[in-house]
């Protein structure tokens, strides 16, 4: 009702549950295209679904989605209640998966502000009740098939005249709007039955017509009873939602009519077994602004720490209390830090379980036999992380399954199992989470991915210098893509250079390594946290960088003889036997900065991904945990500030860009 | 003050009671998402009344109107419907509920409703 | 260019901000900007530099714990620039989704300027009055009606490229 629908916390609670159970919904189709068909347990749960979505629904005035959870009620209340009834499942999945991705695009249209309701649902809304009418046709067609509608009986006839007692007539009006006055009205009589000689009413039939005959009518009540006109007027007071009562004392015998006497019809009441249950947990959602609020707080309190410890306005002397105090300090904030952290990990399994939909689809579509195989799902990701997941292993996903698994022929010939199998696996391993998903297909073709690098002008160094693995990872270049036929999956104009791109948005990267004939695997590595990095600040002119300190292999002051250029101007450094490429950074970003030469500054080793680089630096300011911002878009347009992948601000309340590692090392310098 | 159970497997529905309830004064002792943690919640809080969704996992309200009834014959359950479920709610009725609220419900009809049923002997 | 779908404001504050402007001076110049872009303003403070950036944008600054950017209004107008002063103010802006501080001679007042006297900018040769959106003239001085969409907007994008040759391997 509107009166619910103006409350923003209940509106929240009703996109997130409804989502949740759609989620479920998914998961029990799923399980049920595995296992062949709707179990008993499926067709209940499912049923149990939509009841709830109609109910929140419409309490919402959400129309349409109310409507369509409803008329997917219907129809799985007729499986539910005639199991013999034929049905192809397969068509009932279907359905069922169209009517979810439409109930999700309500829900994100009415997150999006704008109105409930579209077009689309109720052409959704119609597929369901065809469907159903074939259904009902069937059943109805099928005389075993006893439908609950026939519940009602009726009523026995009121026995004889010689009854003694009160006889009074009585007219009940309920609350406009209450809903069921027939069931109220059956109430009424099992309520008053106990306490009567005799009890007749009008309408004698307690079905669906006589509640709009109450509602309009009242109900109508003939009574023999032994009660006081006093006493049976408080008696029937009591009912729920009366809106007005009449008795008076009746003059003649009551007409004959029927008397109440139903027996209900026996509804199984049914325990569940465990597979679909709902596990109600001492939990309490929280929504994310709140954590990322606590978050930014955590931070401050951060920065804030660092202000007062290493003010300097505190004396030169010793103060062993108050660094006693202050290392305590730290401790607490240390913990305080890891505590909110743990608050922003969810599960990846969410993430993971959308996969299988995918999977459903694609190898429909595309005529091949895939088996998805998922594991580690409970690892924990932060929740910003795990919004940029998703996209990728949509994406590499679809890659294995129209490149990488062959058609069901092609693989018995090739000695394999029809089946083509999909692992999704997760695990952290430090700081990280590594996400790897293999198949059992035919692998990457390293010829056919050089000759598309080559037509591309993506390979700039000659391919017998290549190894296999470095030929294998330009699948992530921009602009490239294996498959001459852009096929409507994989294809779509963006290559995997997209994987690379949501990837690094949170800090992450992509490498794939495959065995010809035996299948590939692709290994994302993701830090398990974004928001807060332990960082080396260090200074060039009057601009301050701070680099992750995971990137630091080591720090120092080169003497004149290490330092050289090749012939191309390129300057290196000679560190114990190793050469290495030398970068100024006031040289590369044009700082100005009286510190020009390495002999007078630092030099700070990068390593990643087996790639190593030194920069130089005017100084080191010192090492500090810092809260990772990000930089205003309107700076970093376009090209400008490639090298900084956020900023920070100091304890003295200056900015200091964090670097880029992957940029650092990898980019063309 | 009038303390009530709220039985819901969505926790939308019970939020939604729960602010209608505290609204007009009642208050709310407890909550359950199905039946089994009804019965459960129901011997240990006893409160005044209990207000019961029908369609639930692992118990459904009308096995719990059961159970909770030959636990305590006094029991004040109004049972929480949606159209469509009269036989249900005829059942719930014979199993001992006191009454029943239809979804979507007006905010005044559930307290109408679950002032009449407290007040009731 | 019409902005006045600015999706944060609100319907009444858009009835109460109606042809408000805040006037403020560069050189000889008063110029009036809409005032639903505009959040403070606040004196002078530390601008950290930041590399790789047009002339106009001279950095960022901390504005209690957010990062805003920086830009002299002088500059970005191609004007001769100047050393900065005591009256010389940061306008903190909200310009199509984007959070930017200008920096400004002095600011001067608020007022109101009933659509009626808002005369177009005359049409001298392409390109001439780029940021100004059209001119009116209230107690005998002209201003010049900013067009906050061309102050944000990227129309000299390759302004970069010194010594750095793009972010390619990533």
């Amino acid at each position: 009702m509107s009166e619910f629908a103006g409350n923003d916390s209940l509106l929240e609670m009703f996109l997130y549950e409804t989502s949740q159970n759609l989620e479920q919904l998914e998961q029990i189709i799923l399980k049920t295209e595995e296992a062949g068909g709707f179990s008993e347990e499926a067709v209940k749960e499912i049923f149990r679904i939509m009841h709830t979505i109609k109910g929140s629904a419409a309490m919402m005035s959400f129309e349409d989605i109310s409507k369509l959870a409803h008329r997917m009620e219907d129809l799985f209340f007729i499986i539910r209640e005639n199991p013999a009834v034929s049905y192809s499942s397969s068509e009932i999945s279907d359905l069922v998966l169209a009517c979810m991705d439409c109930l999700h695009r309500e829900l994100q249209s009415i997150r999006d502000g704008d109105a409930a309701g579209s077009e689309e649902c109720r052409r959704m809304i119609e597929r369901v009740e065809q469907l159903h009418a074939v259904m009902k046709s069937r059943v109805d067609n099928t005389p075993a098939a006893d439908s609950p509608s026939k519940a009602s009986g009726s009523p026995a006839a009121a026995q004889g005249g010689n009854i003694s007692g009160n006889r009074f007539e009585a007219k009940i009006t309920f609350e406009p709007d209450c809903g069921m006055e027939n069931i109220r009205a059956f109430f009424v009589i099992q309520d008053l039955q106990p306490l009567c000689a005799a009890l007749a009413y009008e309408p004698s039939e307690l079905d669906d017509e006589a509640a709009k005959r109450i509602r309009e009518q009242g109900f109508l009540l003939h009574i023999t009873t032994p009660l006081s006109r006093d006493e049976l007027v408080r008696h029937l007071s009591q009912t729920a939602l009366l809106k007005d009562l009449e008795v008076k004392e009746a003059a003649q015998e009551p007409k004959p009519a029927k008397k109440a006497q139903e027996e209900p019809k026996q509804t199984k009441s049914d325990v569940t077994t465990d597979e679909y249950r709902f596990q109600p947990q001492s939990m309490i959602s929280v929504g994310v602004a709140k954590l990322d609020r606590l978050l930014d707080l955590m931070g401050e309190a951060i920065i804030a720490e660092a202000m007062v410890t290493e003010s300097p306005d505190l004396p030169a002397t010793p103060m062993p209390d108050f660094r006693k105090a202050t290392a305590r300090l730290r401790r607490i904030m240390q913990e305080m830090q890891d505590a909110v952290m743990s608050l922003r990990l969810v599960p990846l399994a969410g993430t993971f379980q959308k996969m299988f939909r995918i999977v459903r689809d694609m190898g429909k579509k595309l005529n091949k036999q895939i088996e998805l195989k998922i594991s580690g799902e409970d690892t924990e990701v932060d929740k910003n992380v795990i919004e940029h997941l998703s996209d990728p292993l949509i994406h590499m996903i679809r890659n294995s399954i129209d490149h990488g698994i062959e058609s069901p022929d092609e693989r018995v010939a090739a000695g394999k199992p029809a089946y083509g199998t999909i692992r999704l696996d997760a695990h952290s391993a430090g700081g990280d989470v590594i996400i790897t998903i293999s198949d059992d297909g035919r692998g990457l073709n390293r010829e056919k991915i050089l000759k598309k690098a080559k037509q591309n002008g993506l390979l700039n160094r000659p391919e017998e210098d290549m190894t296999d693995r470095e030929v294998y990872n330009m699948i992530f270049l921009p602009g490239f893509s294996t498959k001459e036929n852009v096929t409507e999956f994989s294809g779509r104009g963006v290559g995997m250079d997209v994987v690379v791109k949501n990837l690094s948005a949170v800090g992450g990267t992509v490498s794939v390594d495959s065995t010809p004939g035996k299948g590939m695997k692709v290994t994302m590595k993701i830090p398990l946290t974004i928001a807060i990095i332990d960082g080396m600040n260090v200074v060039v002119g009057d601009l301050k960088y701070t680099i992750p300190t995971s990137a630091i292999r080591e720090t120092f002051r080169p003497t004149k003889d290490q330092i050289f250029t090749d012939t191309e101007g390129n300057e290196m450094v000679w560190l114990r036997g190793e050469c290495l490429s030398l970068y100024r950074m006031y040289k590369l970003w044009n700082i100005p900065t009286n510190i020009t030469e390495p002999t007078d500054g630092i030099l700070v080793l990068i390593e990643q991904d087996g790639k190593r680089r030194c920069f130089m630096v005017d100084s080191l300011l010192g090492r500090q945990q810092v809260v990772v911002k990000r930089l205003p878009s309107y700076v970093k347009r376009g090209d400008r500030l490639a090298h900084a992948a956020g900023c920070t601000l100091l304890g003295d309340g200056s900015i200091s860009l964090i670097l880029d590692v992957p940029w650092l090392v990898g980019a063309e310098i | 003050m009038i303390s009530v159970l709220v039985v819901d497997d969505a926790a939308f529905m019970r939020l939604a009671i729960k602010n209608v309830l505290t609204k007009n004064g009642f208050t709310v002792v407890g909550e359950a998402a199905n039946g089994r943690e009804a019965v459960e919640k129901y011997l240990e809080l006893r409160p005044d009344i209990v207000t019961m969704d029908i369609t639930m996992p692992d118990m459904t309200g009308i096995e719990a109107v059961k159970q909770i009834r030959a636990e305590d014959p006094n029991a004040k359950i109004v049972m929480i419907s949606a159209m469509g479920q009269e036989n249900m709610v005829k059942e719930a009725i014979l199993s001992g509920a006191k009454s029943f609220i239809v979804k979507p419900y007006k905010e005044e009809h559930i307290v109408m409703t679950l002032n009449k049923v407290a007040a009731a002997t | 260019m019409d902005q006045r779908q600015s999706p944060f404001v609100s319907e009444q504050d858009e009835d109460t901000l109606l042809n408000r402007y805040l006037i403020f001076s560069l050189a000889s110049e008063e110029y009036a900007l809409e005032i639903r872009h505009v959040t403070e303003i606040v004196g002078l403070q530390p601008i950290t530099f930041l590399p790789e950036m047009p002339g106009y944008i001279k950095g960022i600054i901390n504005l209690r714990g957010s990062i805003v950017p920086i830009m002299d209004l002088r500059l970005r107008f191609g004007k001769e620039s100047r050393e900065y002063d005591e009256r010389t103010c940061i306008v903190i802006c909200r310009m199509e989704d984007i959070n930017i501080g200008l920096i400004v001679d002095r600011v001067s007042e608020v007022c109101t300027i009933p659509a009626e006297d808002v005369a177009p900018t005359p049409a001298v040769k392409k390109d001439s009055h780029r940021f100004v959106k059209g001119v009116c003239k209230t107690d005998g001085k002209v201003k010049l009606i900013l067009d906050s969409h061309k102050i944000v907007a990227e129309d000299d994008v390759p302004a970069v490229k010194s010594t750095v040759a793009g972010g390619e391997g990533r």
